[in-house]
This record gives C-alpha cells, structure tokens and sequence, in this order.
C-alpha cells in the first residue's frame, strides 16, 4: 500500500512538474511569419522592459536582470508608422519618440525587412544619413509585435554583431 | 523552533555570501593548477597570501628591499588591466608584506581584478577543454620587473572559482553597465547603510557630478541647490528602498560632442552635504 502511495505521489510530482514546465521555445510561441503588409501601419510603444546583459550571464536574480522601464522615459510616446510603395515592399517609415530616447538616432527614412518570408531584423536608414539601426524582431502576435533594440560597444575592431552587448530593450509594440 | 533554525540557517548562508575568503598558496616555481582552495565566487572578495620562500629569485627581490606584484589573469581569456608592464608592474598590483617571505592581496573579485565577464570565463574555461562551470584565476606572482635570469617570478598558478553570487548592496545601479544615452536606474538600500546618521534620513536626494572624456567636469545642480530641487529626490519604494531613473545625457544637458567618462554619485540628505552615503561611481560605455 505504501509503495503504491509513493508511486502515486511521485506520478503527481511529475504531472505537476510537467504542467508548471515553461514552453520549450518560448521565443517562437505564437510567432508569425511577418509580411510587410502585416507592418504598414502606425505602431505605438505600450511597454519597455530593459534587460542587464551582465545579470543575465552573471545568473543573478531575475528581479536583478529585467526591468519595465516603460514609465521612466516615458516611452509610451514612442511610435513608428511603416508605409509600403505600389508593389507593397518597404519604403518609408517615420518615428516619433516624444520625450523618450531614441537610439536609432533616425525620425525617418527608409525601412527593409532581412528576409520578405521570415523576418527577423527591421532596418532603418536614411539616404542623407550615414547612421543607420535596427530593431531584431522577439514576437508578433496579431496586432502586437515585440522588438529588440541591442545596445553594444563601440569597439572599432569589431563587426557590428561581435560588438560586446550590454544591455538591451524590448519594445512592445501594438498597432494603432 | 523550525522557524528559528530556518532563520538561522539563512543567516548563515548570508553571513559566507558576505564573507572574504582567504587563500594560502605556496608559490610554485612551475605551472600549477591548485585544486585544494576554499570555495569563492567571481563575484566574492578574495585574499591572496602567497608564500614566495620557493623561488628564490623573489626571496632575492624581497631581501634586497623590493615589493612583490601580482600578474593576474584568465588564461584563454584576459589580462588584469592593472597589471602594468612586465619589467614595470603597476603599483596597483603591488602586495602587501604579511611577514618574511609572505606577501598578500585583496581583490574586490576576480571579476572586478580581470574586468571580463563571466561568461567569458566560461568560454575561456570551454576552450582549454574543461566544463564551462570549472572557471579559473590564473596569476603569477613577481618583482617590480619580472626581467632577469632566471626570472624574477613564480609559476603560473591557477585556482578555481565558482559561478558569481549577487549579493545585495546599499547602492546599485541598473543596469550595471550603460551608456550616456541609455536609462539608468540607481538603487539605494538604506537597510545595507553603513553611516548612521544617514540610515535615518527619511528623505534621500542625489547629487551627480560627470566626469567628461578629454578632461573637465559637469555639475548640473550644485550642492547648495539640491535642497531646492525636488526632481533629485530618490522615489521611496518603501521598506527603506529608494530609487532614481535617469538620463544621463539628459540629466547633464550634454552637447555637441561631449562624452561622459564617469558619473559620480552621492546619496544625501536633503539638506545637509555632510550626512550622505559616500561617493560611489559608475564607469560608462560609449554605445556604437
């Protein structure tokens, strides 16, 4: 009787563990292939939450490695509207950050997505500009998109991607 | 009863997270990794004492007067930055004479003494075909120059430390690393204060000074002015913790090409500049 009470015990551990367990790939939870005319539209910042690239590797805390930010900026006066030429590829995009930072240093200009099926980085540049940044696609949802802002180094010795990363944000975006 | 040997046992656990650890090492003339060390985390304080009676070139370098240095380092990693150059140590390494032949350092953490990361000391530990958890500190220890024949140093030695703790301080910032153009947030834990008077307070305001690459400085509101300037008060979060969101290109009104080295900071009273936390200070990144 014992025994079978241990089984029974171990199995509602198990079943316990199991439903309580996060999912296996929670980046690509409802994700969706992202179609630019998805995008055309004005998207408006509803939360930022900021992450410490150092916590994180250090395994710290996770109320030490994240952090809504959302308020202090105050971001949720950031927005980005995306428009699309005749054929329906990008073409403009125009950003309004308020009284929030804006670390694409661009307003406006042109925008380009890295794959026309499965996009995974926004880029934004302007033809009178040299500067030029990106935003690295987390999530979308149906009328929600999340994206990343890397913030990195500035080490002249090394490509763009190599350039030790700091900290981070993640925009949630939802469409207007 | 269970409660209180929890509350014990916690206790306990917080007081060795706390703790400095001390290692004895025998300086070996060849390279050495020394398993048997006390338990540390990259993020703990750690004291050094090495016992330089092995090498006798160092005996030498001690009897004639000199100082002992550390070279510190992770091999496959990265170098102390302090360490200066080989036939010229740079006197932040240099040690502390306990007795003949002994000498000891004091370092914040390996994490602080090497300036990586420890995820690169796991890489660093990956690439000479360990696990990624079995992290090293390597160092040696020297003469002022470690030139001459034979050479005037010991062998590599390594110890092994463990993954970083966090341990809570009465001042924080996050995140712990920022540029000038991102949002940074200071926390200050009262409960974690060491000045009495300043334990008390029951408003708390900040007071920031820049420190500008190229040299010069920036004082946005002087001292004087912090008592007349509500917007430097630190949020109360309760339970004896404050809070301070910033700008900091913003908060120092930046222009042109100026670029902040540092920023200087000092929990205050209100009032009064003397009764304040101490200055502490953050390093910043320059962002591409």
């Amino acid at each position: 009787m014992k025994k079978i009470q241990s089984y029974l015990c171990m199995l509602a551990i198990l079943v316990v563990g199991f439903a309580c367990s996060p999912p296996k790939y929670p980046e690509l939870e409802g994700q969706l292939t992202i179609k630019t005319d998805f995008l055309r539209g004005t998207w408006k910042t509803t939360k930022v939450i900021q992450y410490d690239q150092e916590a994180i590797d250090n395994g710290f805390p996770k109320e030490v490695q994240s952090m809504d930010i959302t308020s202090s900026a105050p971001f949720n006066e950031y927005t980005i509207t995306f428009d699309l030429d005749a054929q329906g590829k990008p073409s403009t995009y125009t950003l309004t950050p308020g009284q929030s930072p804006n670390f694409l240093a661009l307003t406006s200009g042109n925008w380009a997505i890295d794959n026309p099926v499965f996009a995974t980085k926004l880029t934004f540049f302007s033809p009178n500009s040299t500067l030029a940044g990106k935003f690295i696609v987390k999530r979308v949802d149906s009328n929600r998109i999340i994206l990343r802002m890397e913030r990195r180094d500035a080490d002249a010795n090394k490509p763009v991607d190599e350039k030790t990363m700091f900290l981070y944000y993640e925009y949630e975006f939802v469409k207007q | 009863m269970k409660k209180i040997l929890y509350i014990f046992v916690c206790i306990m656990f917080v007081m060795n997270v706390n703790a400095q650890i001390v290692v004895n090492i025998t300086a070996p003339s060849n390279n050495q990794f020394i398993a048997s060390t006390p338990s540390f985390s990259f993020t703990q304080s750690v004291k050094l004492i090495v016992d330089i009676s092995g090498i006798p070139a160092l005996v030498a370098e001690e009897a004639a007067g000199g100082n002992i240095y550390i070279w510190g380092f992770i091999q496959g990693c990265c170098g102390a930055p302090t360490n200066g150059d080989w036939t010229n140590s740079n006197e932040a390494n240099r040690m502390t004479k306990e007795s003949t032949n002994k000498w000891s350092i004091t370092l914040s953490s390996v994490a602080a003494f090497v300036g990586a990361s420890y995820d690169k000391a796991k890489q660093a530990a990956v690439g000479a075909g360990r696990s990624e958890t079995e992290t090293r500190f390597g160092f040696l220890v020297k003469g002022k120059s470690g030139a001459g024949s034979p050479e005037k140093k010991s062998g590599d030695i390594e110890i092994a430390f463990t993954g970083p703790i966090f341990v809570a301080t009465e001042y924080r910032t996050f995140p712990a690393n920022y540029s000038q153009e991102d949002v940074a947030t200071v926390f200050y834990d009262q409960n974690l204060e060491d000045n009495a008077t300043m334990k008390t307070q029951t408003e708390v305001y900040m007071y920031m000074e820049a420190d500008l690459v190229g040299g010069g400085s920036i004082i946005p509101f002087t001292s004087a002015q912090v008592a007349t300037t509500p917007s430097l008060k630190m949020t109360d979060l309760g339970g004896k913790k404050y809070r301070f969101n910033f700008i900091p290109a913003k908060f120092f009104n930046l222009t042109g090409t100026q670029r902040i080295s540092k920023i200087r900071i000092t929990m205050r009273s209100k009032t009064d500049a003397n009764i304040n936390g101490g200055e502490k200070s953050s390093t910043l990144f320059r962002a591409q």
